[in-house]
């Protein structure tokens, strides 16, 4: 094979290769520094996900507790039940033990009762409580 | 506007049960604003560094174009 003389070869000028290394080398810095930023950015991230895991917890746990004082708090007053349950009187329950058949019958009724369907996801059961709050604070 | 309704009675064991929770309801809530603050600020850094970001690769596009008129001009 024919080997290749110098006068085969061609040039192209460069008039401010001073400037082009320059370039060149600032945008290697450039590219590092982004490289820097992307690290940074993703401990960011890391750190704000394991904030709102445990924001997340902690709403969960408010929830529970508010929740716990509305069950401790009284729903209605005297008058108020009279007003709801007019014929069942509002004394002490007595002692007396329910029939077998008043068991059965009641056995019966809480099989033939239609069971809720189970929430789909935690999205599901918080719409589920709101809504059940909602509809709670328009009856106030 | 909500109406006075008529009182009711707690017993006084549930009462102190209630004000017990109360009070940690209170303390998580301020737990929880700290939490928000934090994240607000990690928010405002997350989009500081993407701006600063940004900005280096306008930078890193403005250098290439010089470097190719550069090149081209010959």
């Amino acid at each position: 094979m024919p080997k290749k003389s110098d006068e085969e070869d061609l040039f192209i000028r460069v008039n401010n290769p001073t400037l082009i290394r320059k370039n060149i080398l600032e945008s290697s810095k450039l590219i590092l520094t982004i490289l820097k930023q992307t690290y940074r950015i993703k401990q960011v991230r890391e750190i704000k996900q394991v904030k709102i895991n445990d924001l997340s917890q902690q709403i969960k746990e408010l929830r529970i507790l508010i929740q716990k004082i509305e069950e401790l708090m009284p729903q209605y007053t005297r008058a108020d039940l009279k007003k709801l349950l007019p014929d069942i009187p509002l004394t002490r329950k007595s002692t007396s033990e329910p029939s077998k058949a008043e068991k059965q019958e009641a056995k019966e009724d809480w099989d033939n009762e239609p069971k809720p369907a189970a929430p789909v996801s935690d999205m599901g059961r918080i719409t589920k409580a709101l809504e059940d709050v909602q509809r709670k604070l328009q009856t106030l | 506007m909500m109406n006075e309704s008529n009182p009711v009675f707690v017993k006084i064991d549930k009462y102190k049960d209630i004000l017990n929770i109360v009070e940690v309801v209170n303390k998580k809530v301020i737990g929880v604003k700290q939490l928000l603050a934090e994240l607000e600020d990690l928010k405002d850094k997350e989009a500081e560094e993407l701006n600063n970001w940004k900005n280096n690769l306008d930078q890193i596009t403005h250098k290439l174009e010089v470097m190719q008129e550069e090149l081209t001009r010959g």
